[in-house]
């Protein structure tokens, strides 16, 4: 199995780091950058930094980039007809979605890692330097990362029950990770959002930062950075486990 | 001879529409053409064969193992789809080495055999340039090349000559050939009817998901006796000789062509054949040549599928 993943990855790596949706996922990437630039000066860098990334960067743009990339890891295969290339070999028919699933996960990773670090960097050109966290790049990085991760993972998993992920995936983020995340109360718990902002804005809200200000995320108690990561790998081993499962199981009716 | 494939009862449904409909067929060693119109259930067939899909009733075994993404019978498995679609990012040469990697090969074997299959279906000139640049019989014989290089025990291909020209599909048959010398069982679905009767006698009708006919063609043709054959001769007096045949029971027509062309058609060919040298030496018509023109594939599945 771990044989068949690496080959399946290292062979598809490249074509997804040159496909059109990698062009498109690094013109998102780019979103959040330019927005850290826009804002008018002597605000706090800090600041900045909080809005762009949770309300841009994790919100927004990883969640886009998650539905974008994750869509083609099984859709693909099975739009250009290929699939069939994977399943009449010798090989666990899950490999071909873990293969393709880590090289998207490489893509997504160099791109909102890239961004992450661009945000923070770029941050103090606008706002107070000397006003910028410690540290702030440790918070927003793995929440960014793992946002990308989980988004990807669950709209690949998406492909193999769906015929069009993208449009499903679209409704779940709009739906789960747009509304109920941002409406008060303990529904949020039910979206990824609330984990990734446990991750990123913990920290913002023990001192008296602008995000006290923000009724959504002020009136709420976060799960500490470690207890929402470890939340999230378990709904990424959580959604490995239903993909492979339902990969084994399913039927692809290919057109000719 | 031993069976590589065992249907019963076989059928498979998308929704309400009917794909494969009872279908009860046992295919044995060595070449057997798959031949039905399109849309008759051959796809389908070919798709519950190496697992793609399973039957929503009856039961099916490939070289004795129940297909539906099965390892162990991948590993025996040749499968050539009929669907244009390779990685196009890859060289021939790199994509049927992926595939015999994902066969189980070593790296440098499989390298080895990518080279030697792509060089067996003729594209050893061509196996360093990207599938994306390839023609459409280059493609297709690429195809056939990840469906061989394993050296599989059965091998399933589905209308492996539409695309290619004349020369490659003689090449691509004359393959086949040396595949099944080598003691390849090899199940072909064709439209192209008369190269699948110039492979094999031993066919497979299928017709609106149904089984039609199973044997070879002239045991096909056998069994419809009923339907009355047509023998085209060549005669210096063909009116001569039309007048003679009238007479037997089992002439059912007689049609004059040009060229001293007569068609008769009889519902007993061996009684025509038995009659002739009679009629020849009474009414002297100077036959210059005799065929029965519709003992081929084609009349056979004209007559078949109406």
């Amino acid at each position: 199995m771990p044989r068949a993943i690496a080959l399946i990855f290292t062979t598809h790596l490249s074509a997804v780091l040159r496909s059109k949706r990698a062009l498109i996922c690094l013109l998102l990437a780019l979103g959040p950058v330019i927005v850290t630039l826009m804002p008018p000066p002597k605000v706090d860098a800090s600041e900045v930094v909080w809005i762009v990334g949770m309300m841009f960067l994790l919100q927004l743009i990883a969640p886009l980039m998650g539905l974008i990339a994750g869509s083609a890891v099984l859709t693909e295969e099975i739009e250009n007809r290929t699939i069939t290339y994977a399943f009449t070999r010798p090989i666990p028919r899950s490999a071909l979605f873990l293969g393709r699933y880590l090289a998207t996960l490489v893509l997504l990773s160099i791109l909102l890692a890239l961004s992450s670090t661009a945000i923070v960097m770029l941050a103090p050109l606008r706002g107070r330097a000397n006003d910028l966290a410690e540290g702030m790049l440790w918070q927003l990085l793995p929440a960014a990362l793992l946002g990308g991760a989980v988004y990807a993972l669950i709209t690949a998993a998406l492909g193999i029950f769906v015929r069009r992920p993208m449009v499903v995936g679209l409704f779940y983020l709009i739906a789960m990770e747009g509304f109920l995340a941002n409406l008060p109360g303990s529904t949020q718990k039910m979206t990824v959002q609330y984990y990734l902002r446990g991750i990123f804005t913990r920290l913002a809200l023990e001192d008296d930062s602008l995000l006290r200000r923000i009724d959504v995320i002020a009136g709420t108690e976060f799960k500490t950075p470690a207890h929402s990561a470890l939340y999230l790998l378990g709904l990424i081993a959580l959604a490995i486990a239903v993909a492979t499962w339902g990969i084994r199981r399913k039927q692809f009716v290919l057109s000719a | 001879m031993k069976a590589v494939v065992e249907a019963k009862d076989l059928a498979r449904w998308y929704g309400e529409v009917v794909g494969l409909n009872d279908l009860s067929v046992t295919i044995e060693e060595g070449i057997t053409g798959l031949v039905g119109p399109n849309g008759a259930g051959k796809s389908t067939f070919m798709k519950l064969l190496v697992g793609e899909l399973r039957p929503s009733r009856g039961g099916l075994r490939v070289l004795g193992l129940d297909p539906f993404a099965n390892q162990a019978l991948y590993r025996r498995l040749g499968f050539c789809p009929q669907q244009d679609a390779l990685y196009d990012h890859l060289s021939g040469r790199g994509f049927v080495t992926l595939c015999m990697r994902m066969a189980g090969f070593p790296r440098a074997e499989a390298r080895r055999r990518a080279e030697h299959a792509l060089e067996r279906v003729g594209l050893g000139d061509a196996m360093e340039r990207r599938c994306g640049g390839y023609s459409k019989g280059m493609r297709q014989r690429t195809r056939l090349a990840q469906a061989i290089a394993h050296d599989p025990e059965l091998l399933i291909v589905d209308e492996p000559l539409t695309g290619l020209d004349p020369l490659a599909r003689h090449r691509v048959l004359e393959l086949f050939r040396e595949l099944a010398g080598a003691g390849t069982s090899i199940l072909v679905s064709s439209h192209v009817l008369h190269e699948v009767q110039s492979l094999t006698e031993r066919i497979v009708l299928i017709h609106r998901g149904r089984l039609l006919a199973q044997g070879s063609v002239s045991e096909v043709r056998r069994l419809l006796s009923r339907h009355p054959r047509k023998v085209r001769f060549t005669v210096r007096e063909p009116r001569r000789l039309a007048g003679a045949l009238l007479r037997f029971e089992h002439v059912h027509s007689l049609t004059l062509g040009e060229g001293g062309a007569l068609q008769v058609e009889t519902a007993d060919l061996e009684a025509l054949c038995n009659s002739l040298p009679a009629v020849a030496a009474e009414v002297r018509p100077g036959i210059q040549s005799l065929e029965s023109s519709d003992a081929n594939l084609e009349a056979v599945f004209d007559y078949l599928v109406g």
